[in-house]
């Protein structure tokens, strides 16, 4: 009776990817909070990854419906929005006061640099100098960020008119995850999450195939989706903004190493599919069930591996969500791996 | 387990880059430049409430304290960083969350200094630990 019940408990749930019956070694869908590993079963998303982020996180972003609710996330738990996936996001540090409750108010003395003011709900936010010098200070409403430039440090008056839900001002050119502020500014930590358990075993493979789909991601010089880089070698997988293009790089010692390209005319923001295989002879790469690019580059060993940012969870960050991420002990056919990008 | 919060002042950011014990929350960038950790750090200014001043338009201005701060956040005690003679102070963010005095870990200033200080940024997620001193 054992014997036979084993099959049947190990079978895996319909939703698992199966190209050609070749059944998914791991897959976690983060977008469903459902994971399945090959030969143990349905297991929690928790037990495939470590998160290390001194902050709370939320779920509400730029990009965000006008009033959405939103989640809050404790510090080192993985934020993972239902329906949408995992959200890897860059440090940032919201330079408003009192950001759930918006009102008009004047920045502290701000740096030289770009800057992004963006609001949720209804009405706006305007930027303008105070002590500040700079350009391209405009209004912010919900779903069009403001982005300025301060050429000479100084404050900044942010004019609230109607009512806005929240806002935040952050350094740099893309609004990240909402920050909620008090009394004083706050920031949140970057998410440095890596796999673990049979996710990490699955990615240190030489010889797999992967397969990523993400959403809403922010366009940074490059967006990463897995990196294994730090060191040498390992399987590097990003989206490069200025090509729009997604590149699999064979990582190298202070560098990308060997990169394989394949299409154009991603669009970042909305939902994409990117999948790479890698065996001792070769390596192929398509995205949106595009053309398949392959060449004869061999993977060499993992360095430190990051979900959805660079060199050890420093740069590079997907800003955006990971809505899942595949991993199987075989180079999938061509074909295959092209329609699970479908 | 809780977050525990410590703020350290030096002379400037490349004395704090440098030292034996903060080094370990940096990293060499692609062009060899010390780099915070992200997800563990973050630089803040110190000023006293009681000697904020106003400007023309009536906006409070601080007058934050000289030096350099930072603000690391780890979720466990590490004795070094903790017996660091640059620390002002180490707290436990889950009891200053819920109002617990005992969450001042470790600071050389006494309770009406702290309950004077402010610290921008905290990390969001960190309830100001001078709201909570009586």
């Amino acid at each position: 009776m054992r014997s036979a019940l084993v099959p049947i408990l190990l079978a895996p749930p319909g939703w698992v990817l199966r190209p050609g019956g070749k059944i998914a070694t791991v897959d976690t869908d983060f977008s469903n909070n459902r994971a399945w590993v090959k030969g143990v079963g349905s297991v929690s998303i928790a037990s495939l990854l470590t998160t290390t982020r001194a902050s709370n996180e939320t779920s509400l972003l730029p990009s965000s419906a006008s009033g959405a609710a939103y989640l809050t996330f404790s510090s080192n738990v993985p934020a993972i929005v239902p329906g949408l996936g995992l959200q890897p996001f860059q440090a940032a540090t919201n330079l408003l006061l009192n950001s759930a409750a918006p009102i008009t108010q004047t920045t502290a003395s701000l740096g030289t640099g770009t800057y992004t003011l963006w609001v949720n709900g209804s009405g706006s936010a305007t930027s303008s100098a105070g002590s500040a010098t700079g350009s391209a200070f405009g209004a912010a409403t919900n779903g069009n960020p403001n982005t300025f430039t301060l050429s000479v440090a100084g404050t900044v008056v942010v004019t609230v008119a109607g009512s806005p839900n929240a806002f935040q001002l952050q350094a740099g050119s893309i609004g990240t995850a909402f920050v909620v502020t008090a009394g004083v500014t706050a920031s949140q930590a970057a998410d440095v999450i890596t796999p673990a358990g049979a996710l990490a075993t699955a990615l240190a493979l030489t010889t797999k195939s992967v397969v990523v789909a993400t959403n809403k991601l922010s366009a940074g010089a490059l967006v990463v989706l897995l990196s294994a880089k730090t060191g040498n070698g390992g399987t590097y997988l990003y989206y490069n903004s200025s090509t729009l293009s997604t590149y699999y790089g064979l990582g190298g010692s202070g560098g990308a190493g060997s990169v394989l390209a394949v299409g154009a005319g991603i669009t970042l923001s909305a939902a994409n599919k990117a999948a790479a295989s890698f065996d001792g002879t070769g390596r192929s790469l398509v995205s949106n069930n595009g053309t398949v690019a392959t060449d004869s580059g061999v993977q060499g060993a993992n360095g430190t591996v990051t979900i959805g940012s660079d060199a050890g969870g420093t740069i590079s960050f997907a800003n955006g969500y990971i809505s899942r991420l595949t991993v199987f002990n075989s180079r999938i056919p061509d074909a295959q791996l092209k329609a699970l990008t479908q | 387990m809780s977050q525990i919060d410590a703020i350290l002042h030096f002379a400037d950011r490349a004395t704090a880059m440098a030292d034996a014990v903060v080094i370990s929350q940096t990293y060499l960038d692609g062009q060899s430049v010390r780099q915070w950790l992200g997800q563990n750090v973050v630089e803040c200014q110190i000023w006293r409430n009681s000697l904020d001043t106003l400007d023309g338009n009536g906006n409070p201005v601080h007058h934050p304290l000289a030096g350099f701060f930072v603000l690391i956040s780890l979720p466990n005690v590490i004795p070094a960083l903790f017996n660091h003679s640059a620390v002002q102070g180490v707290f436990d963010r889950d009891l200053i969350n819920a109002g617990d005095v005992t969450g001042i870990l470790k600071s050389p200033f006494t309770n009406a200094v702290l309950r004077d200080f402010r610290v921008s940024p905290l990390f969001a997620g960190m309830r100001p630990f001078w709201e909570i001193i009586p």
